[in-house]
């Protein structure tokens, strides 16, 4: 009799094992997210995970990647690069997690980029705008979809040589993304545009915000445009009190404005101010933009998602799209799909080039209106600069790398 | 151009005073290095944001009765504060005192966030102050005179309280000798308070000035702080007057730097204060 029930059990128990193998093929996906949840990147971030959230729902509900559920662990790198990479280390050995995604702040990006080498876990960077992640430090499994330092500074100064500008003053925040954007901007301005004279260059500490005397510094010159490259804290800061000096009477101002500064500053920012952004939902008429936004301002009290939210939003499909045309999560034929599919996103159709896996993301420029459409200015007669023109060109690439290498 | 950095600096000094007088104050009568007090200038700063609507906005006496009214209800948060919490650990090694008003600094950075959200808020400047005046092309921002004007009525009423008032020379007696004090029969738990709230008040309607001045988020405690302590640094500790000449010094040298070392502006700041270190700490060996 005991013998029997010893037998029963052990066929049970041989069975569950054996089916939990079997389960283990559909087991789901997991997507590793480590972002600045709090931190200087925690503004931009929350519409960023609110959107994947999203984006995720979705997915499932239409079948997963590949066949099989899509999950996500979600990891606050503080927007500290260490904080980042222990979190990394620790969603790549413990989480065992298939694909790495997030990140916020270069400092970040540039910290996790040699871990995602390291174990051959594949990183797509939905935020992060540094190009020495996927050009100097480039390697085959780190993706960018979104444009980058390079490709911006290119797109601004297309924008720019296009306006009646022929004498500029820069003003970059001190760190990274600053001085690459404008070291960039002003290179290819002087390509397009020869005769254009940058009078000065400024350069903010990254998060100061009383800016007055970058301001009269800037004035002083009597330029015929103002180059911001500043965000959040520091843009709204840079037009409040502008403000006062006439900032936008005496010169024009080109800055980076993403949706939250719209939102934060309302009728504050006067019509006219030059801005660029890389995700803005009122500029995008696809319908799967139009659909997303009504979704998240159902699911968040009529609010809006940013920038952030839009671009997190696309990355979520591309790493589900490429999984997908990928038939698993092999890092290797993930690489292949992503380099081989088309996206349909919501900033339209994107495609990767393979060297240096970056994807054709568009910038997006234009003058700030006051509608009624929404309760704070949105961007007007919005430029779109394709990816394929900012795209830096593979002689670029290769001088880059060789560069870093040493 | 050299004038109007000048006058940049002054301008931007003087408010740096008004941050920077509050924290040194407290030092100079408690011997408290209180680390919350950027935290203070952001309820400051939040409070009028969520305020003013409901006092007659865009109005220019709406908006000064809303900074009025935040600097008194920071001011009644740092007396509770000091009465519940700090005054507890006085008598305990400086170490505690730091660590009870870094957790401060937390707690309220959490408190924001979850009240007020990860976004930037921002006040809109009432129209009056919101122009300039032109004098032969300079441009004086109203808002920045204005903020002037407040930097020196604080500054002369602090003087004349210290000069002519009784707590005045009890706060000055107990700024140089606090065992003294006590031993005359002064109730120095009171002073402490009361000088604590007092700091408390201007650090929160120098917030209130910030949040029409530029946009306003939950960071905003760390973003102000180190450089009211350099200041006071730079000023000597406890030293209220030496606030107010570092402020106006940090001022006019970054304005300045910016127009001749412009990527170096940062930098002299920070050269001053290790000058101004260096010198008093030669002094004091050579004495």
């Amino acid at each position: 009799m005991h013998r029997k029930k010893l037998l029963q059990i052990s066929t049970i128990l041989a069975l569950a094992v054996g089916l939990g193998g079997a389960a283990q093929a559909a087991d789901p996906v997991k997507i590793g997210y480590v972002g600045g949840i709090s931190g200087p990147c925690g503004g931009l971030t929350h519409s960023a995970v609110k959107a994947m959230k999203i984006a995720l729902e979705e997915i499932n509900a239409a079948g997963g990647a590949a066949g099989r559920q899509v999950e996500v662990v979600w990891r606050d790198s503080k927007t500290k690069p260490d904080e980042g990479a222990k979190q990394t280390r620790d969603l790549i050995l413990t989480e065992k997690v298939d694909v790495l995604t997030g990140v916020c702040s270069s400092s970040v990006f540039m910290a996790i980029n040699p871990i995602s080498k390291q174990y051959g876990v594949p990183l797509v960077s939905a935020i992060s705008g540094t190009h020495k992640a996927t050009v100097d430090f480039g390697h085959p499994f780190v993706f960018q979809t979104q444009p980058h330092t390079l490709m911006e500074g290119k797109a601004l100064a297309e924008y720019a040589a296009r306006q009646d500008w022929n004498n500029i003053v820069t003003m970059g925040l001190d760190y990274e993304w600053g001085r690459t954007t404008v070291k960039v901007f002003t290179e290819e301005l002087a390509k397009l545009k020869p005769e254009v004279k940058i009078s000065t260059q400024l350069w903010p500490r990254f998060g100061e915000t009383n800016l007055t005397s970058y301001i009269t510094a800037a004035l002083a010159e009597e330029p015929d445009a103002i180059m911001g490259v500043l965000f959040g804290s520091g843009t709204n800061s840079l037009i409040k009190q502008g403000r006062s000096y006439g900032l936008l009477e005496r010169t024009e101002l080109l800055t980076f404005l993403s949706t939250e500064s719209y939102m934060a500053l309302g009728k504050d920012i006067p019509d006219g101010v030059h801005g660029w952004a890389r995700g803005p939902f009122y500029a995008l008429d696809s319908d799967k933009a139009k659909a997303f936004v009504e979704k998240y301002r159902k699911a968040h009290d009529g609010e809006y998602p940013n920038d952030w939210g839009m671009l997190a939003y696309d990355a979520m499909y591309i790493i589900a799209g490429g999984i997908d045309a990928a038939g698993g999560t092999d890092p290797e034929k993930f690489r292949q799909a992503l380099g081989s599919t088309t996206f349909d996103t919501m900033r339209g159709p994107m495609k990767m080039r393979t060297i240096d896996n970056t994807f054709n993301a568009p910038s997006y420029l234009g003058v700030t209106m006051m509608t009624d459409a929404y309760p704070f200015p949105t961007m007007s007669n919005v430029t779109v600069i394709p990816g394929d023109v900012t795209l830096p060109s593979e002689d670029t690439v290769k001088a880059l790398r060789a560069a870093a290498a040493k | 151009m050299l004038f109007v950095q000048v006058m940049q600096g002054v301008m931007e000094g003087i408010f740096l005073f008004l941050i920077a007088s509050g924290l040194t104050l407290i030092f100079g009568v408690s011997r408290i290095v209180n680390f919350a007090h950027g935290s203070f200038y952001m309820v400051g700063a939040f409070l009028t944001y969520q305020i003013y609507p409901f006092i007659a906005e865009g109005t220019t006496l709406g908006f000064f009765a809303t900074i009025a009214i935040c600097g008194l209800l920071v001011a009644a948060l740092g007396l509770l504060f000091e009465v519940f919490l700090l005054r507890r650990v006085y008598h305990a090694e400086e170490l505690m005192q730091l660590v009870l008003t870094l957790a401060a600094v937390l707690i309220i950075r959490d408190v924001t966030k979850f009240i007020w959200g990860l976004d930037d808020v921002s006040v809109s400047l009432p129209d009056a102050l919101a122009g300039a005046a032109v004098i032969g092309g300079t441009y004086l921002p109203t808002y920045q005179l204005v903020m002037v004007g407040v930097g020196v009525a604080v500054l002369a009423a602090v003087w004349s309280f210290l000069k002519f008032t009784h707590a005045g020379i009890i706060l000055r007696a107990a700024t140089d000798d606090r065992g003294m004090v006590a031993l005359l029969g002064t109730n120095q738990a009171h002073v402490f308070s009361w000088v604590f709230a007092i700091g408390c008040f201007l650090a929160g309607i120098a917030g209130g000035f910030a949040a029409a001045f530029e946009s306003i988020n939950y960071l905003l405690d760390t973003r102000v702080i180190v450089l009211a302590f350099i200041v006071v640094v730079i000023g000597g500790l406890g030293n209220f007057y030496g606030a107010l000449y570092a402020s106006l010094a940090v001022g006019i040298l970054k304005a300045l730097g910016l127009l001749f070392a412009p990527r170096l502006s940062m930098v002299i700041i920070f050269l001053l204060m290790a000058v101004v270190l260096l010198i008093r700490s030669l002094r004091r060996t050579t004495e």
